[in-house]
């Protein structure tokens, strides 16, 4: 791809990258590597922001009126139209908080755990396609690049819980990884499943393969989306990624009834807000990939410049499934995490990999 | 241009991004010391003991689980990739391109049998499979 970047046309393309196509636009591919470099900040700098506006989006207001309409209340309407300008005031309010490290904290660990766990989650966005030429990079190892960085929080989490020197926090710390390790076989696993349809870790060859035509009904043609092609692992693998993000009902390692807030129960102002930005950026990261792999990522109906609206619809879909059943379901207990993990996820994912290797392998 | 260099961005942008909230905080917040204010929280009372408690040896069954099928997923995604087209190609059956990995798969499956049989998944026992167990012995 390097050398090719001069002879790009300017029209949106999905396979021209954000990067290239910016140098392209703001003529910096003319100044060599430091453009380059350049170039690929700017398109960085829009992703990491695009990512973080959607979460303050999604934290202090759209959690809050998604939560108050299923238990019949209203939420934040004072501010703004609908409540919206709610977001600046708790931003300035989050901030502004003073913060109470605990006396016996592990320093370093202690300070460093909430960006290991907001910054994780945002590097994990790097290799997702999203429609309208926003894609950062599209590495061969795409997939496995994603769950790989996605497993980088739960260290995080681990030195939030250890670092705080607080009983609830390690006990929410040691709860966090068993659950996250336990659910990252099962999840790994059943993206490999779509990998074997798609031949291919790159998410672009991924998401390409999805525009094929499963069936035509009535001249609509529906589009092979693997969910579509394979349900079972899209149930399986919706399941692991609520467990593996910590939402409800294996929001074990926070469960305010028993350990407080768990491994964040120490943190407070901006680190309190750090580890909660990491937490949604993780939704969205599972949201992204779930859309990515099973719902033909910013496929849809109209031209494909909409590609962005139809991947945002799918990820908010994905985040308004989270708080209906933050809603509706209880919690698991840490023992019947770890037996539903091992026991069923575990041996239920790969009986859906080996099923799915032999009925592709007979119709191949 | 080279994909890491901008996975390399989003890096720095994924730092940059927690520091400037860290600096925009500490500009705004105030400081207000008191006595006892940063004691560990143990839910309003004077906390006791170490906070490095001991807990259940189960955590650290399950993550030698997790080592063993972590790195069966690492070597299982090459086959994955490859599958598709080496079927396609002609070059193997399906026996040859199947056959390995149902064996690779089924002899960890058998470790994780073991380690279910012997309550390595197991946090909590009923009365009964106590019993059971006492049994056994």
């Amino acid at each position: 791809m390097v050398g090719s970047v001069t002879t790009l046309p300017l029209q949106a393309d999905d396979t021209v990258l954000l990067p290239e196509r910016i140098g392209d636009l703001t003529g910096l591919d003319a100044y060599g590597v430091g453009g380059e470099l350049l170039a690929a900040f700017i398109a960085a700098f829009i992703v990491g922001n695009l990512m973080l506006a959607m979460t303050g989006v999604a934290g202090p207001w759209a959690k809050r009126k998604i939560t108050a309409a299923f238990t019949d209340r209203i939420a934040v309407t004072h501010l703004g139209p609908a409540g919206l300008l709610i977001i600046v005031a708790d931003a300035v309010r989050l901030l502004s908080k003073e913060i109470i490290i605990p006396e016996n904290a592990d320093r370093p660990a202690y300070d460093l755990a909430p960006i290991v766990v907001a910054s994780s989650a945002l590097l994990g966005f790097a290799v997702i396609p999203m429609g309208s030429g926003i894609h950062l990079a599209d590495p061969e190892v795409g997939l496995a690049f994603v769950f790989a960085v996605a497993g980088i929080a739960s260290i995080g989490l681990v030195m939030a819980g250890y670092a705080s020197a607080n009983k609830y926090s390690m006990l929410g710390g040691l709860r966090a990884v068993a659950q996250n390790v336990a659910y990252e076989i099962p999840l790994v696993v059943t993206g490999m499943s779509v990998v074997i349809f798609a031949g291919s870790l790159q998410m672009s060859t991924i998401v390409e393969a999805q525009a094929q035509t499963l069936v035509s009904i009535g001249g609509i043609d529906i589009p092979a989306w693997y969910a579509l092609v394979n349900p079972f692992a899209f149930v399986l693998f919706l399941v692991a990624n609520f467990a593996e993000v910590g939402r409800n009902p294996f929001d074990t390692p926070e469960a305010p009834t028993e350990i407080v807030a768990g491994y964040q129960t120490e943190y407070s102002s901006v680190y309190f807000v750090l580890i909660y930005l990491g937490e949604f950026l993780h939704i969205f990261l599972g949201g992204a990939l779930i859309a990515t792999i099973f719902l033909g990522g910013p496929a849809g109906p109209g031209p494909a410049e909409l590609g962005i609206v139809w991947f945002l619809i799918k990820i908010w879909g994905i985040f308004l499934l989270t708080q209906w059943l933050r809603s509706a379901v209880p919690r698991v207990r840490i023992d019947q995490l770890i037996e539903i993990g091992w026991k069923g996820l575990l041996v239920l994912s790969f009986a859906n990999l080996i099923l799915t290797a032999v009925i592709v392998g007979l119709i191949a | 241009m080279n994909d890491w260099i901008a996975i390399g961005a989003l890096a720095l942008v994924g730092l940059l991004i927690p520091l400037g909230m860290m600096v925009v905080s500490y500009l705004l917040r105030p400081s207000v010391p008191e006595t006892s204010k940063r004691a560990t929280y143990e839910s309003g009372e004077i906390p006791t003991g170490g906070t490095r408690v001991r807990f259940n040896i189960q955590y650290y069954m399950v993550a030698l689980l997790f080592l063993v099928f972590d790195i069966e997923t690492v070597f299982l995604f090459p086959w994955a990739v490859a599958y598709l087209d080496a079927l396609e190609s002609d070059a193997v059956s399906l026996l040859e391109a199947l056959g390995p990995m149902l064996l690779f798969v089924a002899i960890l499956l058998v470790g994780l049998a073991w380690a279910w049989r012997n309550g390595a998944v197991q946090w909590a026992q009923t009365p009964r499979q106590v019993e059971a167990d006492s049994d056994r012995q």
